[in-house]
């Protein structure tokens, strides 16, 4: 009984915790994607403006790792049991795909556009027992920067 | 909705340009389709309930995508990219992502 | 090529399902499944064991946890009531019974065929009659091969749970309450059948059940709270419960319950 007593705190810990945290994190991710909107972002090879000299090219890159609560981890036990969506975990990749976009965004300052973009997803820590409790997610592309128009 | 893994629509020309659009899915099978799968690496072969708890998963991120796209008020995703990874034990993760176009 | 800023659903890739519903009806659903499997385990647990050839125990030597590092000796008025109490029931092999040095107030039917007193239930009782019934209970257990149920199911869960759950403890420990759930309905219900048992070997051997309740009246006087708790969780029935089932047996029965010959408990055992 007492075994079990913890592990409910534990999971009201982690939910609670975990939901704040997560809020937070969505409020600064819609915000800064606003910010960066104006930065075409494709998965394509070349760029938009065909007709424009292009100065400069770097590659851009960003990178997160996020873990998941404990109640979220208890959740997608239970549901991979029962089989189905684990909904618990897709906020989860959702997040850090879109942390580590901006994080590239952030990185190509003063670029007109991210040609080619690939994102990668991993699994870094495999928890106790294969449980995997954080993601790895890393997004890169090519910024590319136009000659400024002179007349 | 059409979707392609090149950078155009062969045939038609792109006129309008949104940005990245993806879906994802986190997908588990019951605890019975682990055994099963299993047993079966044992003998070896194809892990019938995982290709088509892989394939449900592709499917579904595949609409998610598309509804990104349809938000946006695209006609068509180019450069599609797939990629899978294990977010959980016995939970497949699908991400798919590609460049939402309007095309004429 | 035009590039028109403009920020997709991003509402699609995440499901509206709130994590604490979706919580709540996977614990429900996995709890009901779990107590499921232990009410179908009992089934085929039980055909199983009626099955089993008499000396398919005397092949398992097992030694139980709770009882290593526990002093015990062989008692001579308790082998003797053991003795005849057997006569009365249809096992073979009469059990051999040990006092088990142990101020706690109980007794166990062992796999080796052994029968251990704890001395903390010898000194609750004060009448023959009553430590007749408990011996006459263990007996039961014997006769209806309980404690090879117990210990199958222990092993088909211990697989089943490896199986399912991995070395997951997690999930081992929320699911937790709806195992012990599981487990205390069968137990229970093998506890008042070896009860039943044992009344009918009780009237054999005295020719009237009188004093059958001792032990269950004395544990009721002390009023303790551990006897007070939820029932539903316990691996015993609750002993005003039990002592209530009793009367009603002797009364279907037509077993004599109110003779007031009770014999005191043997010279040896109550110093």
């Amino acid at each position: 009984m007492v075994q079990l007593s913890i592990l409910f705190g534990l999971i009201v810990i982690g939910y609670v915790f975990g939901r704040i945290a997560e809020n937070n994190h969505y409020k600064s991710i819609t915000q800064r994607e606003e910010v960066y909107l104006r930065l075409p972002c494709t998965t394509n090879k070349l760029p938009l403006q065909t007709e424009r000299k292009i100065l400069r090219s770097e590659m851009v890159r960003g990178d997160v790792v996020i873990s998941v609560d404990y109640f979220k981890r208890i959740v997608a036990g239970l549901r991979a049991l029962v089989g189905g969506n684990v909904t618990t975990y897709e906020t989860l990749v959702d997040r850090a795909r879109r942390e580590a976009i901006l994080r590239m965004k952030e990185r190509a300052r003063g670029a007109d556009e991210i040609v080619n973009l690939r994102i990668e997803t991993s699994s870094v820590f495999k928890g106790q027992q294969g449980q995997v409790g954080s993601v790895e997610v890393i997004a890169y592309g090519t910024a590319v920067f136009y000659r400024a128009v002179l007349d | 909705m059409i979707l392609t893994n090149i950078e155009t629509v062969p045939g038609k020309s792109i006129v309008e340009c949104y940005g990245v659009v993806s879906g994802s899915t986190v997908r588990a099978k019951h605890a019975g389709r682990d055994i099963m799968a299993g047993l079966k690496n044992l003998v070896g072969g194809e892990l019938v309930g995982y290709t088509e708890l892989l394939s449900e998963s592709r499917d579904e991120a595949i609409e998610r995508t598309q509804q990104q796209a349809r938000s946006m008020g695209a006609n068509a995703i180019v450069n599609v990219r797939f990629s899978t990874s294990s977010v959980a034990a016995g939970a497949s993760e699908i991400y798919v992502y590609g460049t939402a176009v309007t095309v004429e | 090529m035009n590039y028109t800023p403009k920020q997709p659903d991003n509402g699609v890739n995440v499901s509206q399902v709130h994590p604490l519903k979706d919580f709540t009806t996977l614990l429900a659903g996995v709890t009901v499944f779990v107590v499921f499997v232990y009410w179908v385990l009992g089934f085929t647990i039980d055909i199983v064991v009626d099955h089993l050839p008499d000396d398919f125990e005397t092949s398992i030597e097992l030694v139980d946890s709770r009882l290593v590092g526990m002093e015990t000796q062989a008692s001579e008025p308790l082998q003797a009531l053991v003795n005849q109490l057997s006569k009365c029931s249809s096992i073979t092999k009469t059990p051999q019974v040990f006092l088990a040095e142990n101020p706690e107030a109980n007794a166990v039917a062992l796999p080796n065929n052994q029968i251990w007193v704890y001395q903390g239930l010898i000194d609750k009782l004060e009448t023959e009659n009553g430590l007749a019934f408990v011996l006459a209970h263990e007996i039961s257990h014997f006769q209806n091969k309980d404690h090879l149920r117990a210990m199958g199911r222990g092993l088909v869960l211990a697989g089943v749970s490896a199986l399912l759950l991995g070395s997951n403890s997690d999930l081992t420990n929320i699911l937790t309450p709806g195992s012990i759930i599981g487990e205390a309905n069968y137990s229970q219900a093998r506890e008042s059948a070896a009860d039943a048992e044992a009344l009918s070997i009780l009237h054999c051997h005295y020719d009237h059940v009188a004093g059958a309740s001792e032990f269950f009246n004395a544990m009721l006087k002390e009023d303790r709270q551990d006897f007070r708790d939820v029932h539903l969780l316990s691996s015993h029935p609750n002993p005003e419960k039990r002592v209530a089932e009793l009367e009603q047996i002797a009364e279907e029965k037509g077993f004599n319950s109110l003779t007031k010959e009770l014999k005191p408990l043997p010279e040896l055992l109550s110093q």
